[in-house]
């Protein structure tokens, strides 16, 4: 990995090739941390795991990645870039039911979307650009569906859908916020399927996770994380009943923000607002 | 907002029956010819900039595609000059906005409806989907400025797709193909606009504009649309619709609004101080694209571009971010 050699908050290791650099990131809205002060390193070729409590700010890790929340505080690098010149090789798989979908286009449609980054935003895809929506469809065993109007499919089957459009996008690195959540056992094989194919073929995913029971069989790294970082590192290593104790019931204190005390959020429940904003 | 699924109509509907008038045969009679062109394409006009750039999509290089409205006309004034009714006379096809858009140029088309055939894009769109302001703003017609909802425009790619295809129908695949081609453009820029909105802290997503084009676009994103059209400040309902203004906005911390040109600049100076006496600064965002696209060969003189154009200007002011 080359870097620019001005002083920056980054790394400059070789030895661990680092896909995603997080630095002393904190976001907030209303003037309450969701993330606070939260480093991290996502390595390249693994499955890595966001586990944390409801409301710790999981989602938002994932979308300051993205760039798709307002950052107060730090920075957020992937790719050893920043975010505009690498946005075509990152595939966002945002939470099921986040996206009203009601844009009336049928399945194909919404897997060749993923081409669009590829093309440009002024150009149409063609024949080829059909062709490998079409492959990306069937990978995910959707081809009977291909003109079925997106919003009549069942939910485990749009899922399905947006993994087939982040397969179209052949990217390198994949963010999927709760692929899990409310699919049916169809889908979840495909889903574990498609992500450990994407990873064995040095590809890397990242994916926030709700089933704790599941961590250790589905990924390689997991990422601790309530509001501030709590652990990072291999399943093996950093999956441990203590860190998850201090995950899931950290000790309440205050923090500053803005000159104002603050109170950490301990697995308190997001009103329905909150959890539209995050 | 739930679409429901499109239902084609029935082809033959598609073509408004429509009735024609005294222009043509006066010009006819001056001896303007109406053959078309011999290098195969059609002869379509388009009215407005929207429905030309969605004829050109739609219809690729197998279309001469002739735009009456260009950059910064407003189709509500539009008057058709001689030589604009000799294109359309000329024309093979005749496509416009619809829904009162055209003013004026819609009694000119219906008299041409009979000639040529004539479609509109708002015809595509399924009639629920379709905003009628309680307050009669349109004449008790529907808010003809759907095409600021993209799920709706793509209803108009369908439509004017299915129109070409009857009336050029050994290229009917070819339409079908390129309206669902732009149909995944539009999505595209649907899901851009819905991520980039998002930025914006809800409460603050509240646009204040001058003109009365932007209902579809604020259904469509959650934003709260507040006209400043038609506020006086030499009245004291101007003045008192000023204050409310201002609270809304000092209340919701709105950074910008938004302008044209044709709104009085006194009425705006007036939101802004209204609003600094509360201790608030409101930024002007910028102007935005309403009926009228950009330049042609620039960016904004496309649909997409034009659109793109206004979310960014949008979420740029209303995230505080306005540089000038």
């Amino acid at each position: 990995m080359s870097r620019a050699t001005t002083a920056e908050p980054f790394s400059t290791r070789q030895d661990a090739p680092s896909v995603i650099e997080v630095r002393d990131l904190t976001v907030a809205y209303n003037e309450s941390p969701v993330l606070w002060d939260v480093d991290l390193d996502v390595q390249l070729g693994k499955a890595t795991a966001i586990v944390g409590p409801n409301g710790a700010g999981k989602s938002t890790l994932l979308k300051a990645i993205l760039g798709l929340v307002p950052i107060a505080a730090g920075a957020t690098r992937v790719f050893g870039s920043e975010l505009n010149s690498v946005r075509q090789r990152m595939a966002y798989i945002p939470q099921r039911g986040s996206v009203d979908w009601d844009f009336p286009t049928n399945a194909l449609d919404v897997v060749t979307m993923g081409r669009y980054g590829r093309i440009g935003w002024f150009r149409r895809p063609g024949k080829a650009d059909r062709a490998i929506a079409e492959e990306c469809l069937a990978k995910v065993g959707m081809s009977q569906f291909a003109k079925r109007q997106i919003s009549q499919l069942s939910g485990g089957q749009q899922q399905r859908v947006f993994l087939a459009r982040a397969l179209a996008q052949e990217a390198d690195l994949y963010l999927m916020d709760e692929p899990f959540a409310g699919v049916d056992a169809v889908t979840e094989r495909a889903i574990v399927q498609l992500l450990h194919d994407v990873r064995d073929a040095g590809k890397t995913v990242v994916a926030v996770h709700h089933d704790i029971e599941s961590v250790t069989e589905y990924f390689d790294n997991v990422v601790l994380l309530n509001v501030r970082l709590i652990e990072s590192g291999p399943v093996s290593q950093v999956f441990t009943e203590e860190n998850l104790r201090r995950t899931y019931h950290p000790p309440s204190h205050p923090i500053g923000f803005n000159g104002q005390g603050s109170t950490l959020r301990a697995g308190s429940e997001m009103t329905p607002m909150e959890a539209m904003l995050r | 907002m739930s679409l429901s699924p499109h239902v084609s109509r029935p082809i033959s509907n598609r073509w408004r029956p429509l009735f024609i008038a005294a222009a043509i045969p006066i010009l006819a009679g001056r001896g303007i010819t109406t053959t078309s062109a011999t290098d195969g394409a059609e002869n379509v006009v388009g009215t407005t900039g929207q429905v030309s750039d969605l004829l050109r999509n739609v219809g690729g290089d197998l279309l001469n595609v002739h735009g009456l409205m260009g950059p910064g006309v407003d189709p509500h004034l539009f008057k058709a000059s001689e030589q604009d009714v000799i294109a359309l006379i000329d024309a093979d096809a005749i496509f416009y906005s619809g829904l009162h858009l055209e003013g004026t140029l819609g009694e000119v088309l219906e008299q041409l409806g009979k000639r040529s055939p004539v479609a509109a894009a708002g015809e595509g769109v399924p009639t629920e989907e379709l905003i009628r302001p309680e307050d009669d703003a349109f004449d008790g017609n529907p808010d003809p400025h759907f095409w600021f909802d993209p799920a709706l425009w793509s209803y108009a790619a369908d439509h004017f797709a299915h129109a070409l295809a009857e009336l050029d129908e050994s290229h009917a695949e070819t339409y079908l193909e390129n309206a669902e081609a732009y149909r995944v453009q539009l999505a595209e820029l649907d899901e851009y606009a819905r991520q980039q909105f998002a930025k914006v802290p809800e409460r603050s997503r509240i646009l204040v504009t001058a003109h009365d084009a932007f209902g579809y676009l604020g259904r469509r994103y959650n934003l709260r649309v507040v006209g400043l059209q038609g506020i006086s400040t030499a009245t004291e309902a101007g003045v008192r619709d000023v204050q409310t203004i201002a609270d809304l906005l000092v209340e919701n911390q709105v950074q910008a609004i938004f302008v044209e040109t044709s709104v009085p600049e006194r009425t705006i100076e007036a939101v802004q101080v209204a609003a600094a006496d509360r201790g608030w600064n409101v930024e002007i965002g910028g102007s935005l694209y309403s009926d009228a696209m950009g330049e042609e060969d620039t960016e904004e003189g496309t649909y997409v571009g034009m659109m793109r154009y206004d979310v960014d200007t949008i979420v740029t002011g209303l995230s505080g971010e306005t540089s000038s």
